[in-house]
This record gives C-alpha cells, sequence and structure tokens, in this order.
C-alpha cells in the first residue's frame, strides 16, 4: 500500500494541526493537502499535533509539550545544546507526547525503506562517507549528515570534527570498527547534492538525495557481484514521511525511526561552538 | 608517411597491459622500436609481441637510431638518471612514467637535462591530457580561483581484472609483501606510497584547485588498501582524497570541484581498459555543460602530444617547471599524510 493512503474504515476526523509561524508556509500545507484524511492545519479549536520549527525551537517545544497535545512535529531543528534537548526528551517522555524529529535524509523514505540492509553492509564496510553540497548553514547540513548516519550505520563511538565554517565542514568518526567520514561544501550554484556511500569489500551502497524540498526521489543503488541494482524510486519528501511518522505516532502510538532521543545523542558529538549554530 | 618508433625502459605490467595496447592503436603516428628490460627474457617475449628488437640496457636502447621517443617505466627510483641520460642521448621526446622521481631534486635534475639539451620530457599524468578534461577546461572560466571544495575518488577492482582485459601479461608480477600496520612508521609509509601509487593520478587535477596546501587534517589507511586524506590550504578551500581497492567490481574514477560560481565534475575511465575519454561536466546557475566522451583517452591523447613534441609541431602542454612543482605537491603531501598517521592515524 503506498504510503499515506488511508486505512479502509476511515478515522472519524482528520487529526488538527497547528503550525508555527516558521512552518506556516506553502511548502508545509502542500504537504499537509496530500494527507487531507488524516491531518489538517486548523488552530481554531482543540489541536491534536503542533508543529514546531524555526530557529529558537527549544522553547516553543517546551510550551507546545505543557499543551499536551497527541504529538509533535520538529522540523529540521537547528543545533541546540545536548543538555536541552535531552530534558525536553524527558519531558516529553514524561507528558507521553511523542516527537517525531523531521529530518531530510534520515526519514527520507529511500532510506527508511532499506535501512536493515544498509545496516548489515555498513559493518562490513571499509568506509562510510557522506558528503553534501548544499546551499543551507553547514553545521546544518552537519546534523543531518549525522542523523543520516545513525539511522542507515548505528550510533557513532566518536566524532572528530576538522573544519566547521561558513564555507562547509568535514569529520570523522568510528561506528564500531569502520570508519566514517562527513564532509560538505557550502553551494550557491542551485543543486543539492548528498550522498552516502558505502566503500567495501562486500556489498557497496550508494544513495544519492535530491533537495528536499520537492519528491524528485533518492537514487539508491546496491551493488555486489551480481551488478549494480537500481531500487524501487518513491517519490515522496522526507517531510511528508515525518507527517506520516507524526500521525502514527498521534493515533497509534508507533515509534517514529527519528525521534528527541537521536538528536540530543547527535547534538552531544557536536563542537560546543557549533550549537548556536 | 614513416612513424616514430617508441623504445620502452622497462617492461613491465605497466607496459605490457597499457602502452603497447594504446600504441598499437595509434600505428598511423608511432610504433614500438626497441623494449629494453633488466631481464632478457621478458625484453625478448615483450618485444617479440610487436616486431621490436630488445636489450637489457639502457645504453643499448639509448644506442639504437630507430628509437625517437622514450617512455620510462622503470622502477620510480631510476627514473631520474634516465631521464636525464634519454635528454643527453638527443632522443626527439621523453615519457616519464608517475612519479616524475622519487625526489624534488632529481626531477629538477630532469627538468634541467630537459631545457638545456631541448628535448622535451613529459610526466605520464594521463588525465591531464583527457580530451573531457581539457575540453572542459575552456569552460570552467575562474573556477581554479574560486575553489571551494575538491574531491578525488579512486575506487577500483584488482588491476588484474582490468589487465587481463587489455593484455596476456608475459609474467605476473609478485604481490607486495605484508605489512605490519601497527608499526606507526609502517602506518606512514603505507599512506606515502598509497598517494604517491595512486592518488598521484589525479594530483595535477588538485594542485590545480588546490595549489598550496598548508595542512593535512586527517588520514586514514583502508581496508585491505586505500586512504582517506584530507586537506586544506592557507586561503580555507579543502579536498578530500578518497581511494580504494577491494574485490568490487563497481570502478568509480571522479574528481569534483565546487566553487562561488561553478561546479566541475569529471568521471574518468579506469586505467588499461580503452573505454575512451572521461566525461565532463561543468555546471552554473544557468547551465550545465557536458563533454565526452571521445574516443581517445589520456594514453592516447598523451601519445599523440609526444608524437606532436618529436615531431615539433606542438609545444609541451607541461613546462618542465611544472612538472616539478607536481612532483613537489605529491610528495610533500605524502609526507604529510604520513606524520599526521604516525601521530594519530590508527589502520583499520
Amino acid at each position: 500500500m503506498t504510503p499515506g493512503t488511508p486505512p479502509t474504515t476511515p478515522a472519524s476526523r482528520p487529526l488538527t494541526v497547528a503550525l508555527d509561524k516558521a512552518l506556516d508556509t506553502p511548502f508545509t500545507h502542500g504537504t499537509l493537502a496530500s494527507l487531507p484524511e488524516w491531518l489538517r492545519a486548523d488552530d481554531t479549536c482543540d489541536v491534536d499535533i503542533r508543529a514546531i520549527g524555526g530557529p529558537a525551537w527549544t522553547g516553543r517545544l517546551h510550551r507546545a509539550l505543557a499543551l499536551r497535545p497527541r504529538a509533535v512535529l520538529l522540523s529540521r531543528p537547528t543545533p541546540a545544546p545536548p543538555e536541552t534537548v535531552k530534558e525536553l526528551a524527558a519531558l516529553a517522555d514524561a507528558a507521553q507526547v511523542p516527537v517525531v524529529v523531521d529530518t531530510p535524509w534520515a526519514l527520507h523514505p529511500a532510506t527508511t525503506d532499506v535501512v536493515p540492509a544498509l545496516r548489515a553492509a555498513a559493518a562490513q564496510a571499509a568506509l562510510i562517507e557522506v558528503f553534501t553540497a548544499a546551499d543551507v548553514p553547514p553545521a546544518h547540513a552537519f546534523l543531518d549528515q549525522l542523523a543520516l548516519v545513525r539511522a542507515t550505520a548505528g550510533a557513532l563511538d566518536s566524532l572528530r570534527v576538522t573544519r566547521l565554517d561558513a564555507r562547509g565542514h568535514g569529520g570523522s568518526a568510528q561506528c564500531g570498527s569502520v570508519p566514517v567520514s562527513f564532509s560538505g561544501c557550502r553551494s550557491g550554484i542551485g543543486t543539492t547534492d548528498t550522498r552516502l556511500v558505502l566503500r567495501g569489500a562486500g556489498e557497496q551502497w550508494r544513495l544519492d538525495f535530491a533537495a528536499p524540498s520537492s519528491a524528485r526521489p533518492a537514487t539508491v543503488v546496491r551493488i555486489d557481484a551480481d551488478g549494480e541494482h537500481l531500487l524501487p524510486t518513491r517519490y515522496e519528501t522526507a517531510h511528508r514521511a515525518a507527517w506520516r511518522h507524526t500521525h502514527a505516532a498521534a493515533t497509534s502510538g508507533t515509534a517514529a525511526p527519528s525521534t528527541l532521543h537521536h538528536l540530543a545523542a547527535d547534538l552531544a558529538l557536536f563542537p560546543v561552538e557549533a550549537l548556536s549554530a | 608517411m614513416s612513424t616514430l618508433g617508441v623504445g620502452f625502459i622497462g617492461a613491465g605490467p605497466v607496459t605490457q597491459a597499457i602502452h603497447l595496447p594504446h600504441l598499437a592503436g595509434l600505428s598511423d603516428r608511432l610504433h614500438i622500436a626497441h623494449v629494453m628490460d633488466v631481464d632478457p627474457g621478458t625484453a625478448a617475449a615483450v618485444a617479440a609481441r610487436c616486431g621490436a628488437r630488445h636489450s637489457s640496457s639502457v645504453e643499448e636502447l639509448l644506442a639504437d637510431d630507430g628509437v625517437d621517443v622514450v617512455a620510462i617505466c622503470s622502477p620510480h627510483a631510476f627514473h631520474a638518471e634516465q631521464a636525464v641520460a634519454c635528454a643527453r642521448a638527443g632522443k626527439k621526446a621523453v615519457l616519464v612514467e608517475k612519479p616524475f622521481a622519487t625526489t624534488t631534486a632529481d626531477a629538477e635534475r630532469i627538468a634541467e637535462a630537459s631545457v638545456e639539451t631541448g628535448v622535451p620530457v613529459i610526466v605520464g599524468a594521463m588525465h591531464t591530457y583527457d580530451p573531457a578534461h581539457l575540453a572542459a577546461e575552456e569552460h570552467w572560466g575562474d573556477l581554479p580561483d574560486t575553489a571551494r571544495h575538491i574531491r578525488s575518488v579512486i575506487q577500483l577492482p584488482p588491476n588484474a581484472r582490468y589487465e587481463a582485459l587489455a593484455t596476456q601479461l608475459h609474467s605476473l608480477p609478485q604481490p607486495p609483501p605484508q605489512r605490519d600496520l601497527s608499526d606507526p612508521a609502517a602506518r606512514a609509509a603505507a599512506i606515502s606510497g598509497s598517494l604517491l601509487g595512486l592518488a598521484i593520478h589525479n594530483l595535477p587535477l588538485v594542485r590545480r584547485f588546490l595549489p598550496h596546501v598548508e595542512a593535512v587534517d586527517t588520514a586514514l589507511l583502508l581496508r585491505p588498501f586505500g586512504y582517506r586524506v584530507t586537506l586544506h590550504g592557507p586561503d580555507g578551500r579543502t579536498a578530500e582524497l578518497i581511494g580504494h581497492i577491494g574485490t568490487a567490481w563497481r570502478p568509480e574514477w571522479t574528481f569534483e570541484v565546487w566553487g562561488a560560481h561553478s561546479e566541475l565534475r569529471l568521471d574518468f575511465t579506469p586505467s588499461y581498459v580503452r573505454a575512451g575519454s572521461a566525461e565532463a561536466t561543468v555546471r552554473t546557475p544557468d547551465r550545465t555543460l557536458r563533454f565526452g566522451p571521445y574516443q581517445h583517452n589520456g594514453y592516447d591523447a598523451e601519445w599523440l602530444h609526444l608524437a606532436d613534441l618529436a615531431d615539433g609541431t606542438a609545444p609541451p602542454r607541461h613546462t618542465p617547471g611544472e612538472l616539478v612543482a607536481d612532483l613537489r605537491y605529491a610528495t610533500g603531501l605524502a609526507a604529510l599524510a604520513g606524520t599526521v598517521l604516525r601521530q594519530q592515524g590508527v589502520a583499520t
């Protein structure tokens, strides 16, 4: 069944959604319009789901949790102190409010479809590398990369940041015994290019992501002794997938693949000077 | 029209699997006149394949009047002495396989001999001759000045896979000895050898876009053979070099640059196989230009340039001073990476 297809017995009503100002955009409206049986932007009544985004999001998330919605979608969080995020995660747990973290590569359907196979291959890789060229602040791109590697390869043991400035970022880490490299370049050419590559003696994988603002599919290729296998394309943005996960969390308590706990763990690896970026 | 005679110093796998097939495909310009190898049996066997004369001494090869152009494919340590001898012997042109020499001083000796004798000497940096690369160069504008980040990726299956498609080797080379990478000095030597053996194919391109290396930031050895090295220049531009030779069949040989106003991507074909030129893409906010693939790869173009040099119909594409600078860059980078790995790297 195509993700987002409503059940044969429809819900009694769509869940109401209140959008932060930063998310009250045509892009979000267009996404919600693709899930009309499940979600509807409407903050004139009791709100089921609150969507938080934009800078200084920690304070607004704190206030949103106090309102005890059925779920929260935290969209593209910027770097923040990990202690603060841990406190928010604990607060959400205590309030039993699931928080789904919307991140462009880890939540991309092309990624979530293949996580078990990627994890198995990653453990055998000689190198896991992730690269981004995009016109976004490098600290944000770096954080999105950490989420992607956490989702596909597992938790990192350490992170050594060799560069993080206005033009790009670089770092290296270990995931078990496998080295992981991170790099990125802020590029204003107009193309967005994020790649995850597993190099090694066994299966190789290559995930090429397009800009997260459109549903242009990622290219996912598995290379093994039998050839190069292009996996089925998925014309869905990570943002829409995040809304699906949020709906599932609100209605059936399904755990999301990207949570505040994951975000806190990624931010704990970040250099302190980058946390206010 | 008569063709130029080529003499080979060293008849190992690179000569047999790369140069001989490429020259056979350029038989309207060049022919193999003489094969020299310190192993007389190898010299005779390889020469017999192409109807050439053979010997086991450089002196015999240089005394052969049928040799117009010399290709030096011997162990690296002999390159300088042999290249200088070729220039002094008055040959029409000399190709020195990578690396140019093992020290900058030796490279300078070759350059001086080339300038003094007027005998053009080039290095077998085939990608600098690749037609798609050269076509892109005409259109990449200020990218060398505005480059921010460079990526060089060389991922290949074991050489034997492509060698077997290019030729039938007279004898198989000995595998390199196993090294104890728990020893910091061995790790440093391994990363240095990896850069000078594999990364060096793209290093002249890297130098073009990151001309001064201020520091190597990370250096890592990969299993079973490979490296990842990151570096930066004094103006903040960065580069990452990844090389990996494993058992997987899928090759990747790419060189990419992101600049302030444009981006460059070169997809090269593997060595050994005669699969044509790279495919090049130059991208700006307004348009994307694509070049190639062209019929000739970098090796073909390199040999055609040598023929033009020998005929006196073209000036050298790279001056001797640039070749020395390329070697200085490569050896300096290898030394820096070795130092980093000795201090902090761990073989995995």
